[in-house]
């Protein structure tokens, strides 16, 4: 049985083109089409429903202890308001999830997972944390707005309390701030998954506050409400990664370019022992995930992809039509050995198209500032 | 939605105006909605031979690759190229200017259905 979130309403009322994804029903577009939506938020701004995505709540005395346990990146210096981007890995090293990680109070965190690892995140704390921390699964008590965009900030504002704006104004890249909307308190954090400034919202999951909510956004003419598909073209010229195509649990995070989240002075953390083992003998040996652009054609996800000399090197790990580029382009993980404008093959449904790969991110917003988010 | 009453359809969504001799075949609006938008269109050769039901080419959103299937068994003898280089605007006219190919149809199109047939088809198909 897959899950409404509570904007569903709103998505059947725009004639949204609704698909399953990761156990729910979600918009893949709207009428108009996914590349419209990209390019609107490109240029303006767009509302997308990310209420499909876990929070896990970490609290207690010893939060703070078991956190750094949890991941392999230093968190000690994450302050209240503040999140970070890193992930969690099983016990032989490999990614079980990529998260984003917010200080939500003196002890108590909140792990935004993804849709597909809620269960086994959620598992894996309540069978790892201690006695003196407490793990609880709050995904359907919140419903997830992003809203991404240049204009981003001025569709928030007008969401907001008058007394609320110059504080919402002042937040950094990975900052929350607690705000008021019709007199409800809602969370709201500078983040995204765009490559685009942005924001995501935090709400209460009562459908008939989040219809409101909704609605309001999309009174102003600078917004257009934008489905999976559109998100996932933003992401990829964005050199973000998926969860459960360019990043699985039988890769490590050095493979899959996450390696930066690793600290190198920490030495206990899960899958700290496994990671040094297999750092110290294949490291140097082993492939990663790179972003190619196409010729002619379009890549999709586990097609094969051939040296020049037609040597079997990889596979796509995503891949479709970029808008703003205009072409397609994706990512794939590939032997070791390859450098950005080396030509490659893919296999297109039994046809060899030509490829090249090339330095991620694909697009860059000319608003400064870094994306990292799930 | 409308489609144009002189067309017949399949099942696979594509559309034909007729079964005989030349006859030109496209994809239904319907079809073009569920897709979203057209990025790119992989069309045959001219000279190529399909069966009815065969696949014979692809079109792809920035989400999906979805089959064509030949409506009616024939030799290709025209191929709309500029819709191969505008794909977007395949949404705009999917019934005129959005032809994707010409066949010299020599049979196979038993399970076509009408205009007002089709209609029903994809109000059902789409609850």
């Amino acid at each position: 049985m897959l899950k409404k979130t509570p904007f569903y309403k709103e998505h059947v009322k725009m004639g949204a083109i609704i698909s399953p994804f990761a156990g729910w029903h979600l918009p893949s577009h709207y009428p108009g089409g996914a590349s419209r939506e990209h390019q609107h938020v490109r240029v303006h701004c767009g509302i997308f429903d990310v209420s499909h995505m876990g929070q896990i709540i970490l609290s207690g005395t010893g939060a703070d202890a078991y956190l750094d346990r949890l991941v392999p990146s230093d968190l000690s210096a994450l302050s209240e308001g503040k999140s970070r981007y890193s992930c969690l890995l099983n016990h032989q090293g490999g990614v079980m999830d990529d998260v984003v990680i917010s200080k939500v109070g003196t002890s108590e965190f909140m792990l935004c997972v993804n849709a597909s690892r809620v269960e086994r995140v959620y598992e894996w704390m309540c069978e790892s944390c201690p006695q003196d921390c407490e793990v609880r699964d709050d995904s359907d008590r919140y419903g997830l707005m992003a809203i991404q965009g240049p204009k981003s900030f001025e569709v928030v504002s007008g969401l907001l309390e008058a007394s609320e704006v110059s504080g919402a104004a002042a937040l950094a890249f990975c900052e929350c701030l607690p705000v008021t909307i019709k007199g409800t308190q809602c969370l709201l954090s500078r983040s995204g998954y765009t490559g685009e400034i942005g924001y995501e919202l935090y709400l209460p999951s009562e459908p008939s506050f989040c219809e409101w909510v909704w609605q309001q956004v999309m009174a102003s003419s600078k917004v257009m409400a934008v489905g999976l598909s559109a998100r996932n073209t933003l992401r990829l010229e964005a050199g973000l990664l998926l969860y459960g195509a360019d990043i699985t649990e039988a890769r490590k995070p050095d493979e899959v370019g996450l390696g930066w989240l690793v600290s190198a002075k920490k030495r206990e953390y899960f899958g700290a022992s496994a990671l040094r083992a297999w750092r110290s003998q294949r490291a140097s040996n082993v492939g990663r995930l790179h972003g190619f652009l196409m010729e002619k054609g379009i890549a999709r996800p586990q097609m094969q992809v051939c040296s020049e000399a037609k040597d079997d090197v990889g596979e796509v790990t995503s891949g479709t039509y970029l808008p703003t580029l205009g072409k397609a382009g994706g990512l794939a993980f590939l032997n070791k050995g390859f450098d950005n404008q080396t030509k490659v093959l893919i296999n297109v449904r039994g046809k060899w198209h030509g490829g090249r790969i090339a330095p991620l991110p694909f697009y860059e917003s000319k608003a400064k500032h870094s994306v990292t988010e799930t | 939605m409308s489609h144009p009453p002189e067309l017949l359809f399949s099942k696979e969504h594509e559309w034909t105006t007729g079964t005989d001799g030349e006859v030109t075949v496209g994809i239904s609006s319907f079809a073009l909605e569920q897709v979203g938008d057209v990025v790119y269109i992989e069309l045959p050769e001219k000279g190529d031979e399909f069966r009815a039901g065969q696949t014979f080419g692809t079109i792809e959103s920035t989400k999906t690759v979805s089959d064509l299937y030949m409506p009616v068994s024939g030799e290709i003898l025209e191929v709309n190229s500029e819709i191969q280089s505008d794909p977007a605007s395949l949404q705009d006219d999917p019934y005129q200017e959005g032809w994707l190919i010409k066949v010299d149809a020599t049979g196979g199109a038993d399970e076509l259905m009408t205009s007002s047939e089709y209609k029903l088809f994809v109000q059902e198909e789409s609850q």
